[in-house]
């Protein structure tokens, strides 16, 4: 019973490949009489597809604009988890740490006057050093001694 | 060549929108009829056939072939629509999500009410009891005519080309204009699930 049906279906899928192939096939002026015959007018046919595909281009757009979308929060939240967070006493002390780790690194002397520096200038510093690839050293027993 | 970026096999998002954009009158023409001659085996309407088939190769879930002419493919597409959503709903009734997709693109989730649950479950029979009721019919359209049945049934069948022309001894000319025949008779005799 079961395959019966599917063998309906199947029969039904091949008659209709078979009818939509003599349709893709059809030359223009018959396409266009056979519309005609149909009671339908071709040129409001292809103004309906039309007004269908741009529908369809519309919908498109907005759904890859959201998934561009989703995909910068979705970047941004990443990012956002990689970030330490710090008090700005904490920052000044960090930075404090880098500095005098790497009294060589000819990191201004303005900048290691820090009683002189804003907090907003604290987080830049330690911004700009980690971009330099300046960072804190973690001190291992082997360094202490 | 060998400058820039190997070109991909297939046509991309924004490639295939304008391609799809840029078919000629005739080409829409074309596309519309085939929708509504498929939408007669489907409980898709037209419109919502060609527009899902549009929105599955410009989201690239279907990807299309460089060398692919656009209507054949976008004709392709549908046509699994139809077959796709109809084998889905017999076999498995959750499923006819696509169809109810397919039928309401603009929501903006994928969730069904338990009204459109109940919709599809009966719907699963329905699509059953039409298939073997629409083969019926098709070749009951051709009572008057041994040969368009023949025809009819040897598509059905699965045969093909010179095989089935050669079932009816009939030449070229008078074998197109069969299947012509046939193809009105089914357009004539079945509605389409919905006005467009």
């Amino acid at each position: 019973m079961t395959a019966n049906r599917k063998d309906d279906r199947e029969a039904l899928d091949r008659l209709m490949s078979v009818m939509v192939d003599d349709l893709l096939n059809m030359p223009e002026e018959e396409l266009i009489a056979e519309t005609l015959s149909e009671g339908h007018n071709p040129t409001e046919e292809a103004e309906a597809i039309r007004a269908v595909i741009e529908q369809a281009a519309r919908a498109c757009g907005q759904s890859r604009l959201k998934a561009a979308k989703n995909a910068v929060a979705a970047g941004r939240a990443k990012q956002n988890q990689n970030v330490v967070r710090l008090d700005a006493s904490a920052a000044r002390q960090r930075l404090a740490a880098i500095l005098a780790q790497n009294v060589d690194s000819g990191v201004s002397l303005a900048a290691r006057n820090q009683s002189q520096l804003s907090d907003a200038d604290v987080f830049g510093m330690l911004a700009d050093l980690k971009e330099l690839g300046i960072a804190l050293e973690k001190k291992t027993p082997e360094s202490e001694s | 060549m060998g400058t820039g970026e190997p070109v991909s096999a297939h046509f991309s998002a924004v490639e295939i929108t304008e391609a799809i954009r840029g078919l000629d009158a005739t080409e829409f023409v074309r596309l519309r009829r085939i929708a509504r001659f498929l939408a007669r085996f489907s409980t898709i309407s037209p419109d919502d056939l060609v527009q899902e088939a549009c929105c599955r190769v410009m989201e690239e879930t279907r990807l299309c072939p460089r060398e692919m002419q656009l209507v054949p493919f976008l004709a392709g597409v549908m046509r699994s629509m139809v077959s796709d959503a109809a084998k889905a709903l017999a076999r498995h009734p959750e499923r006819s999500l696509d169809v109810l997709a397919a039928k309401g693109r603009d929501r903006s989730d994928d969730t069904m009410t338990a009204e459109e649950v109940l919709i599809a479950l009966e719907d699963e029979e329905v699509l059953i009891a039409r298939a073997a009721s629409a083969k019926r019919q098709v070749l009951g359209l051709f009572d008057d005519d041994v040969v368009a049945q023949i025809i009819a049934e040897g598509i059905m069948e699965g045969l093909e080309g010179e095989d089935l022309r050669a079932l009816t001894e009939l030449d070229k000319t008078a074998f197109a204009s069969k299947r012509k025949l046939i193809r009105r008779r089914i357009t004539k005799a079945f509605p389409e699930s919905a006005k467009s």
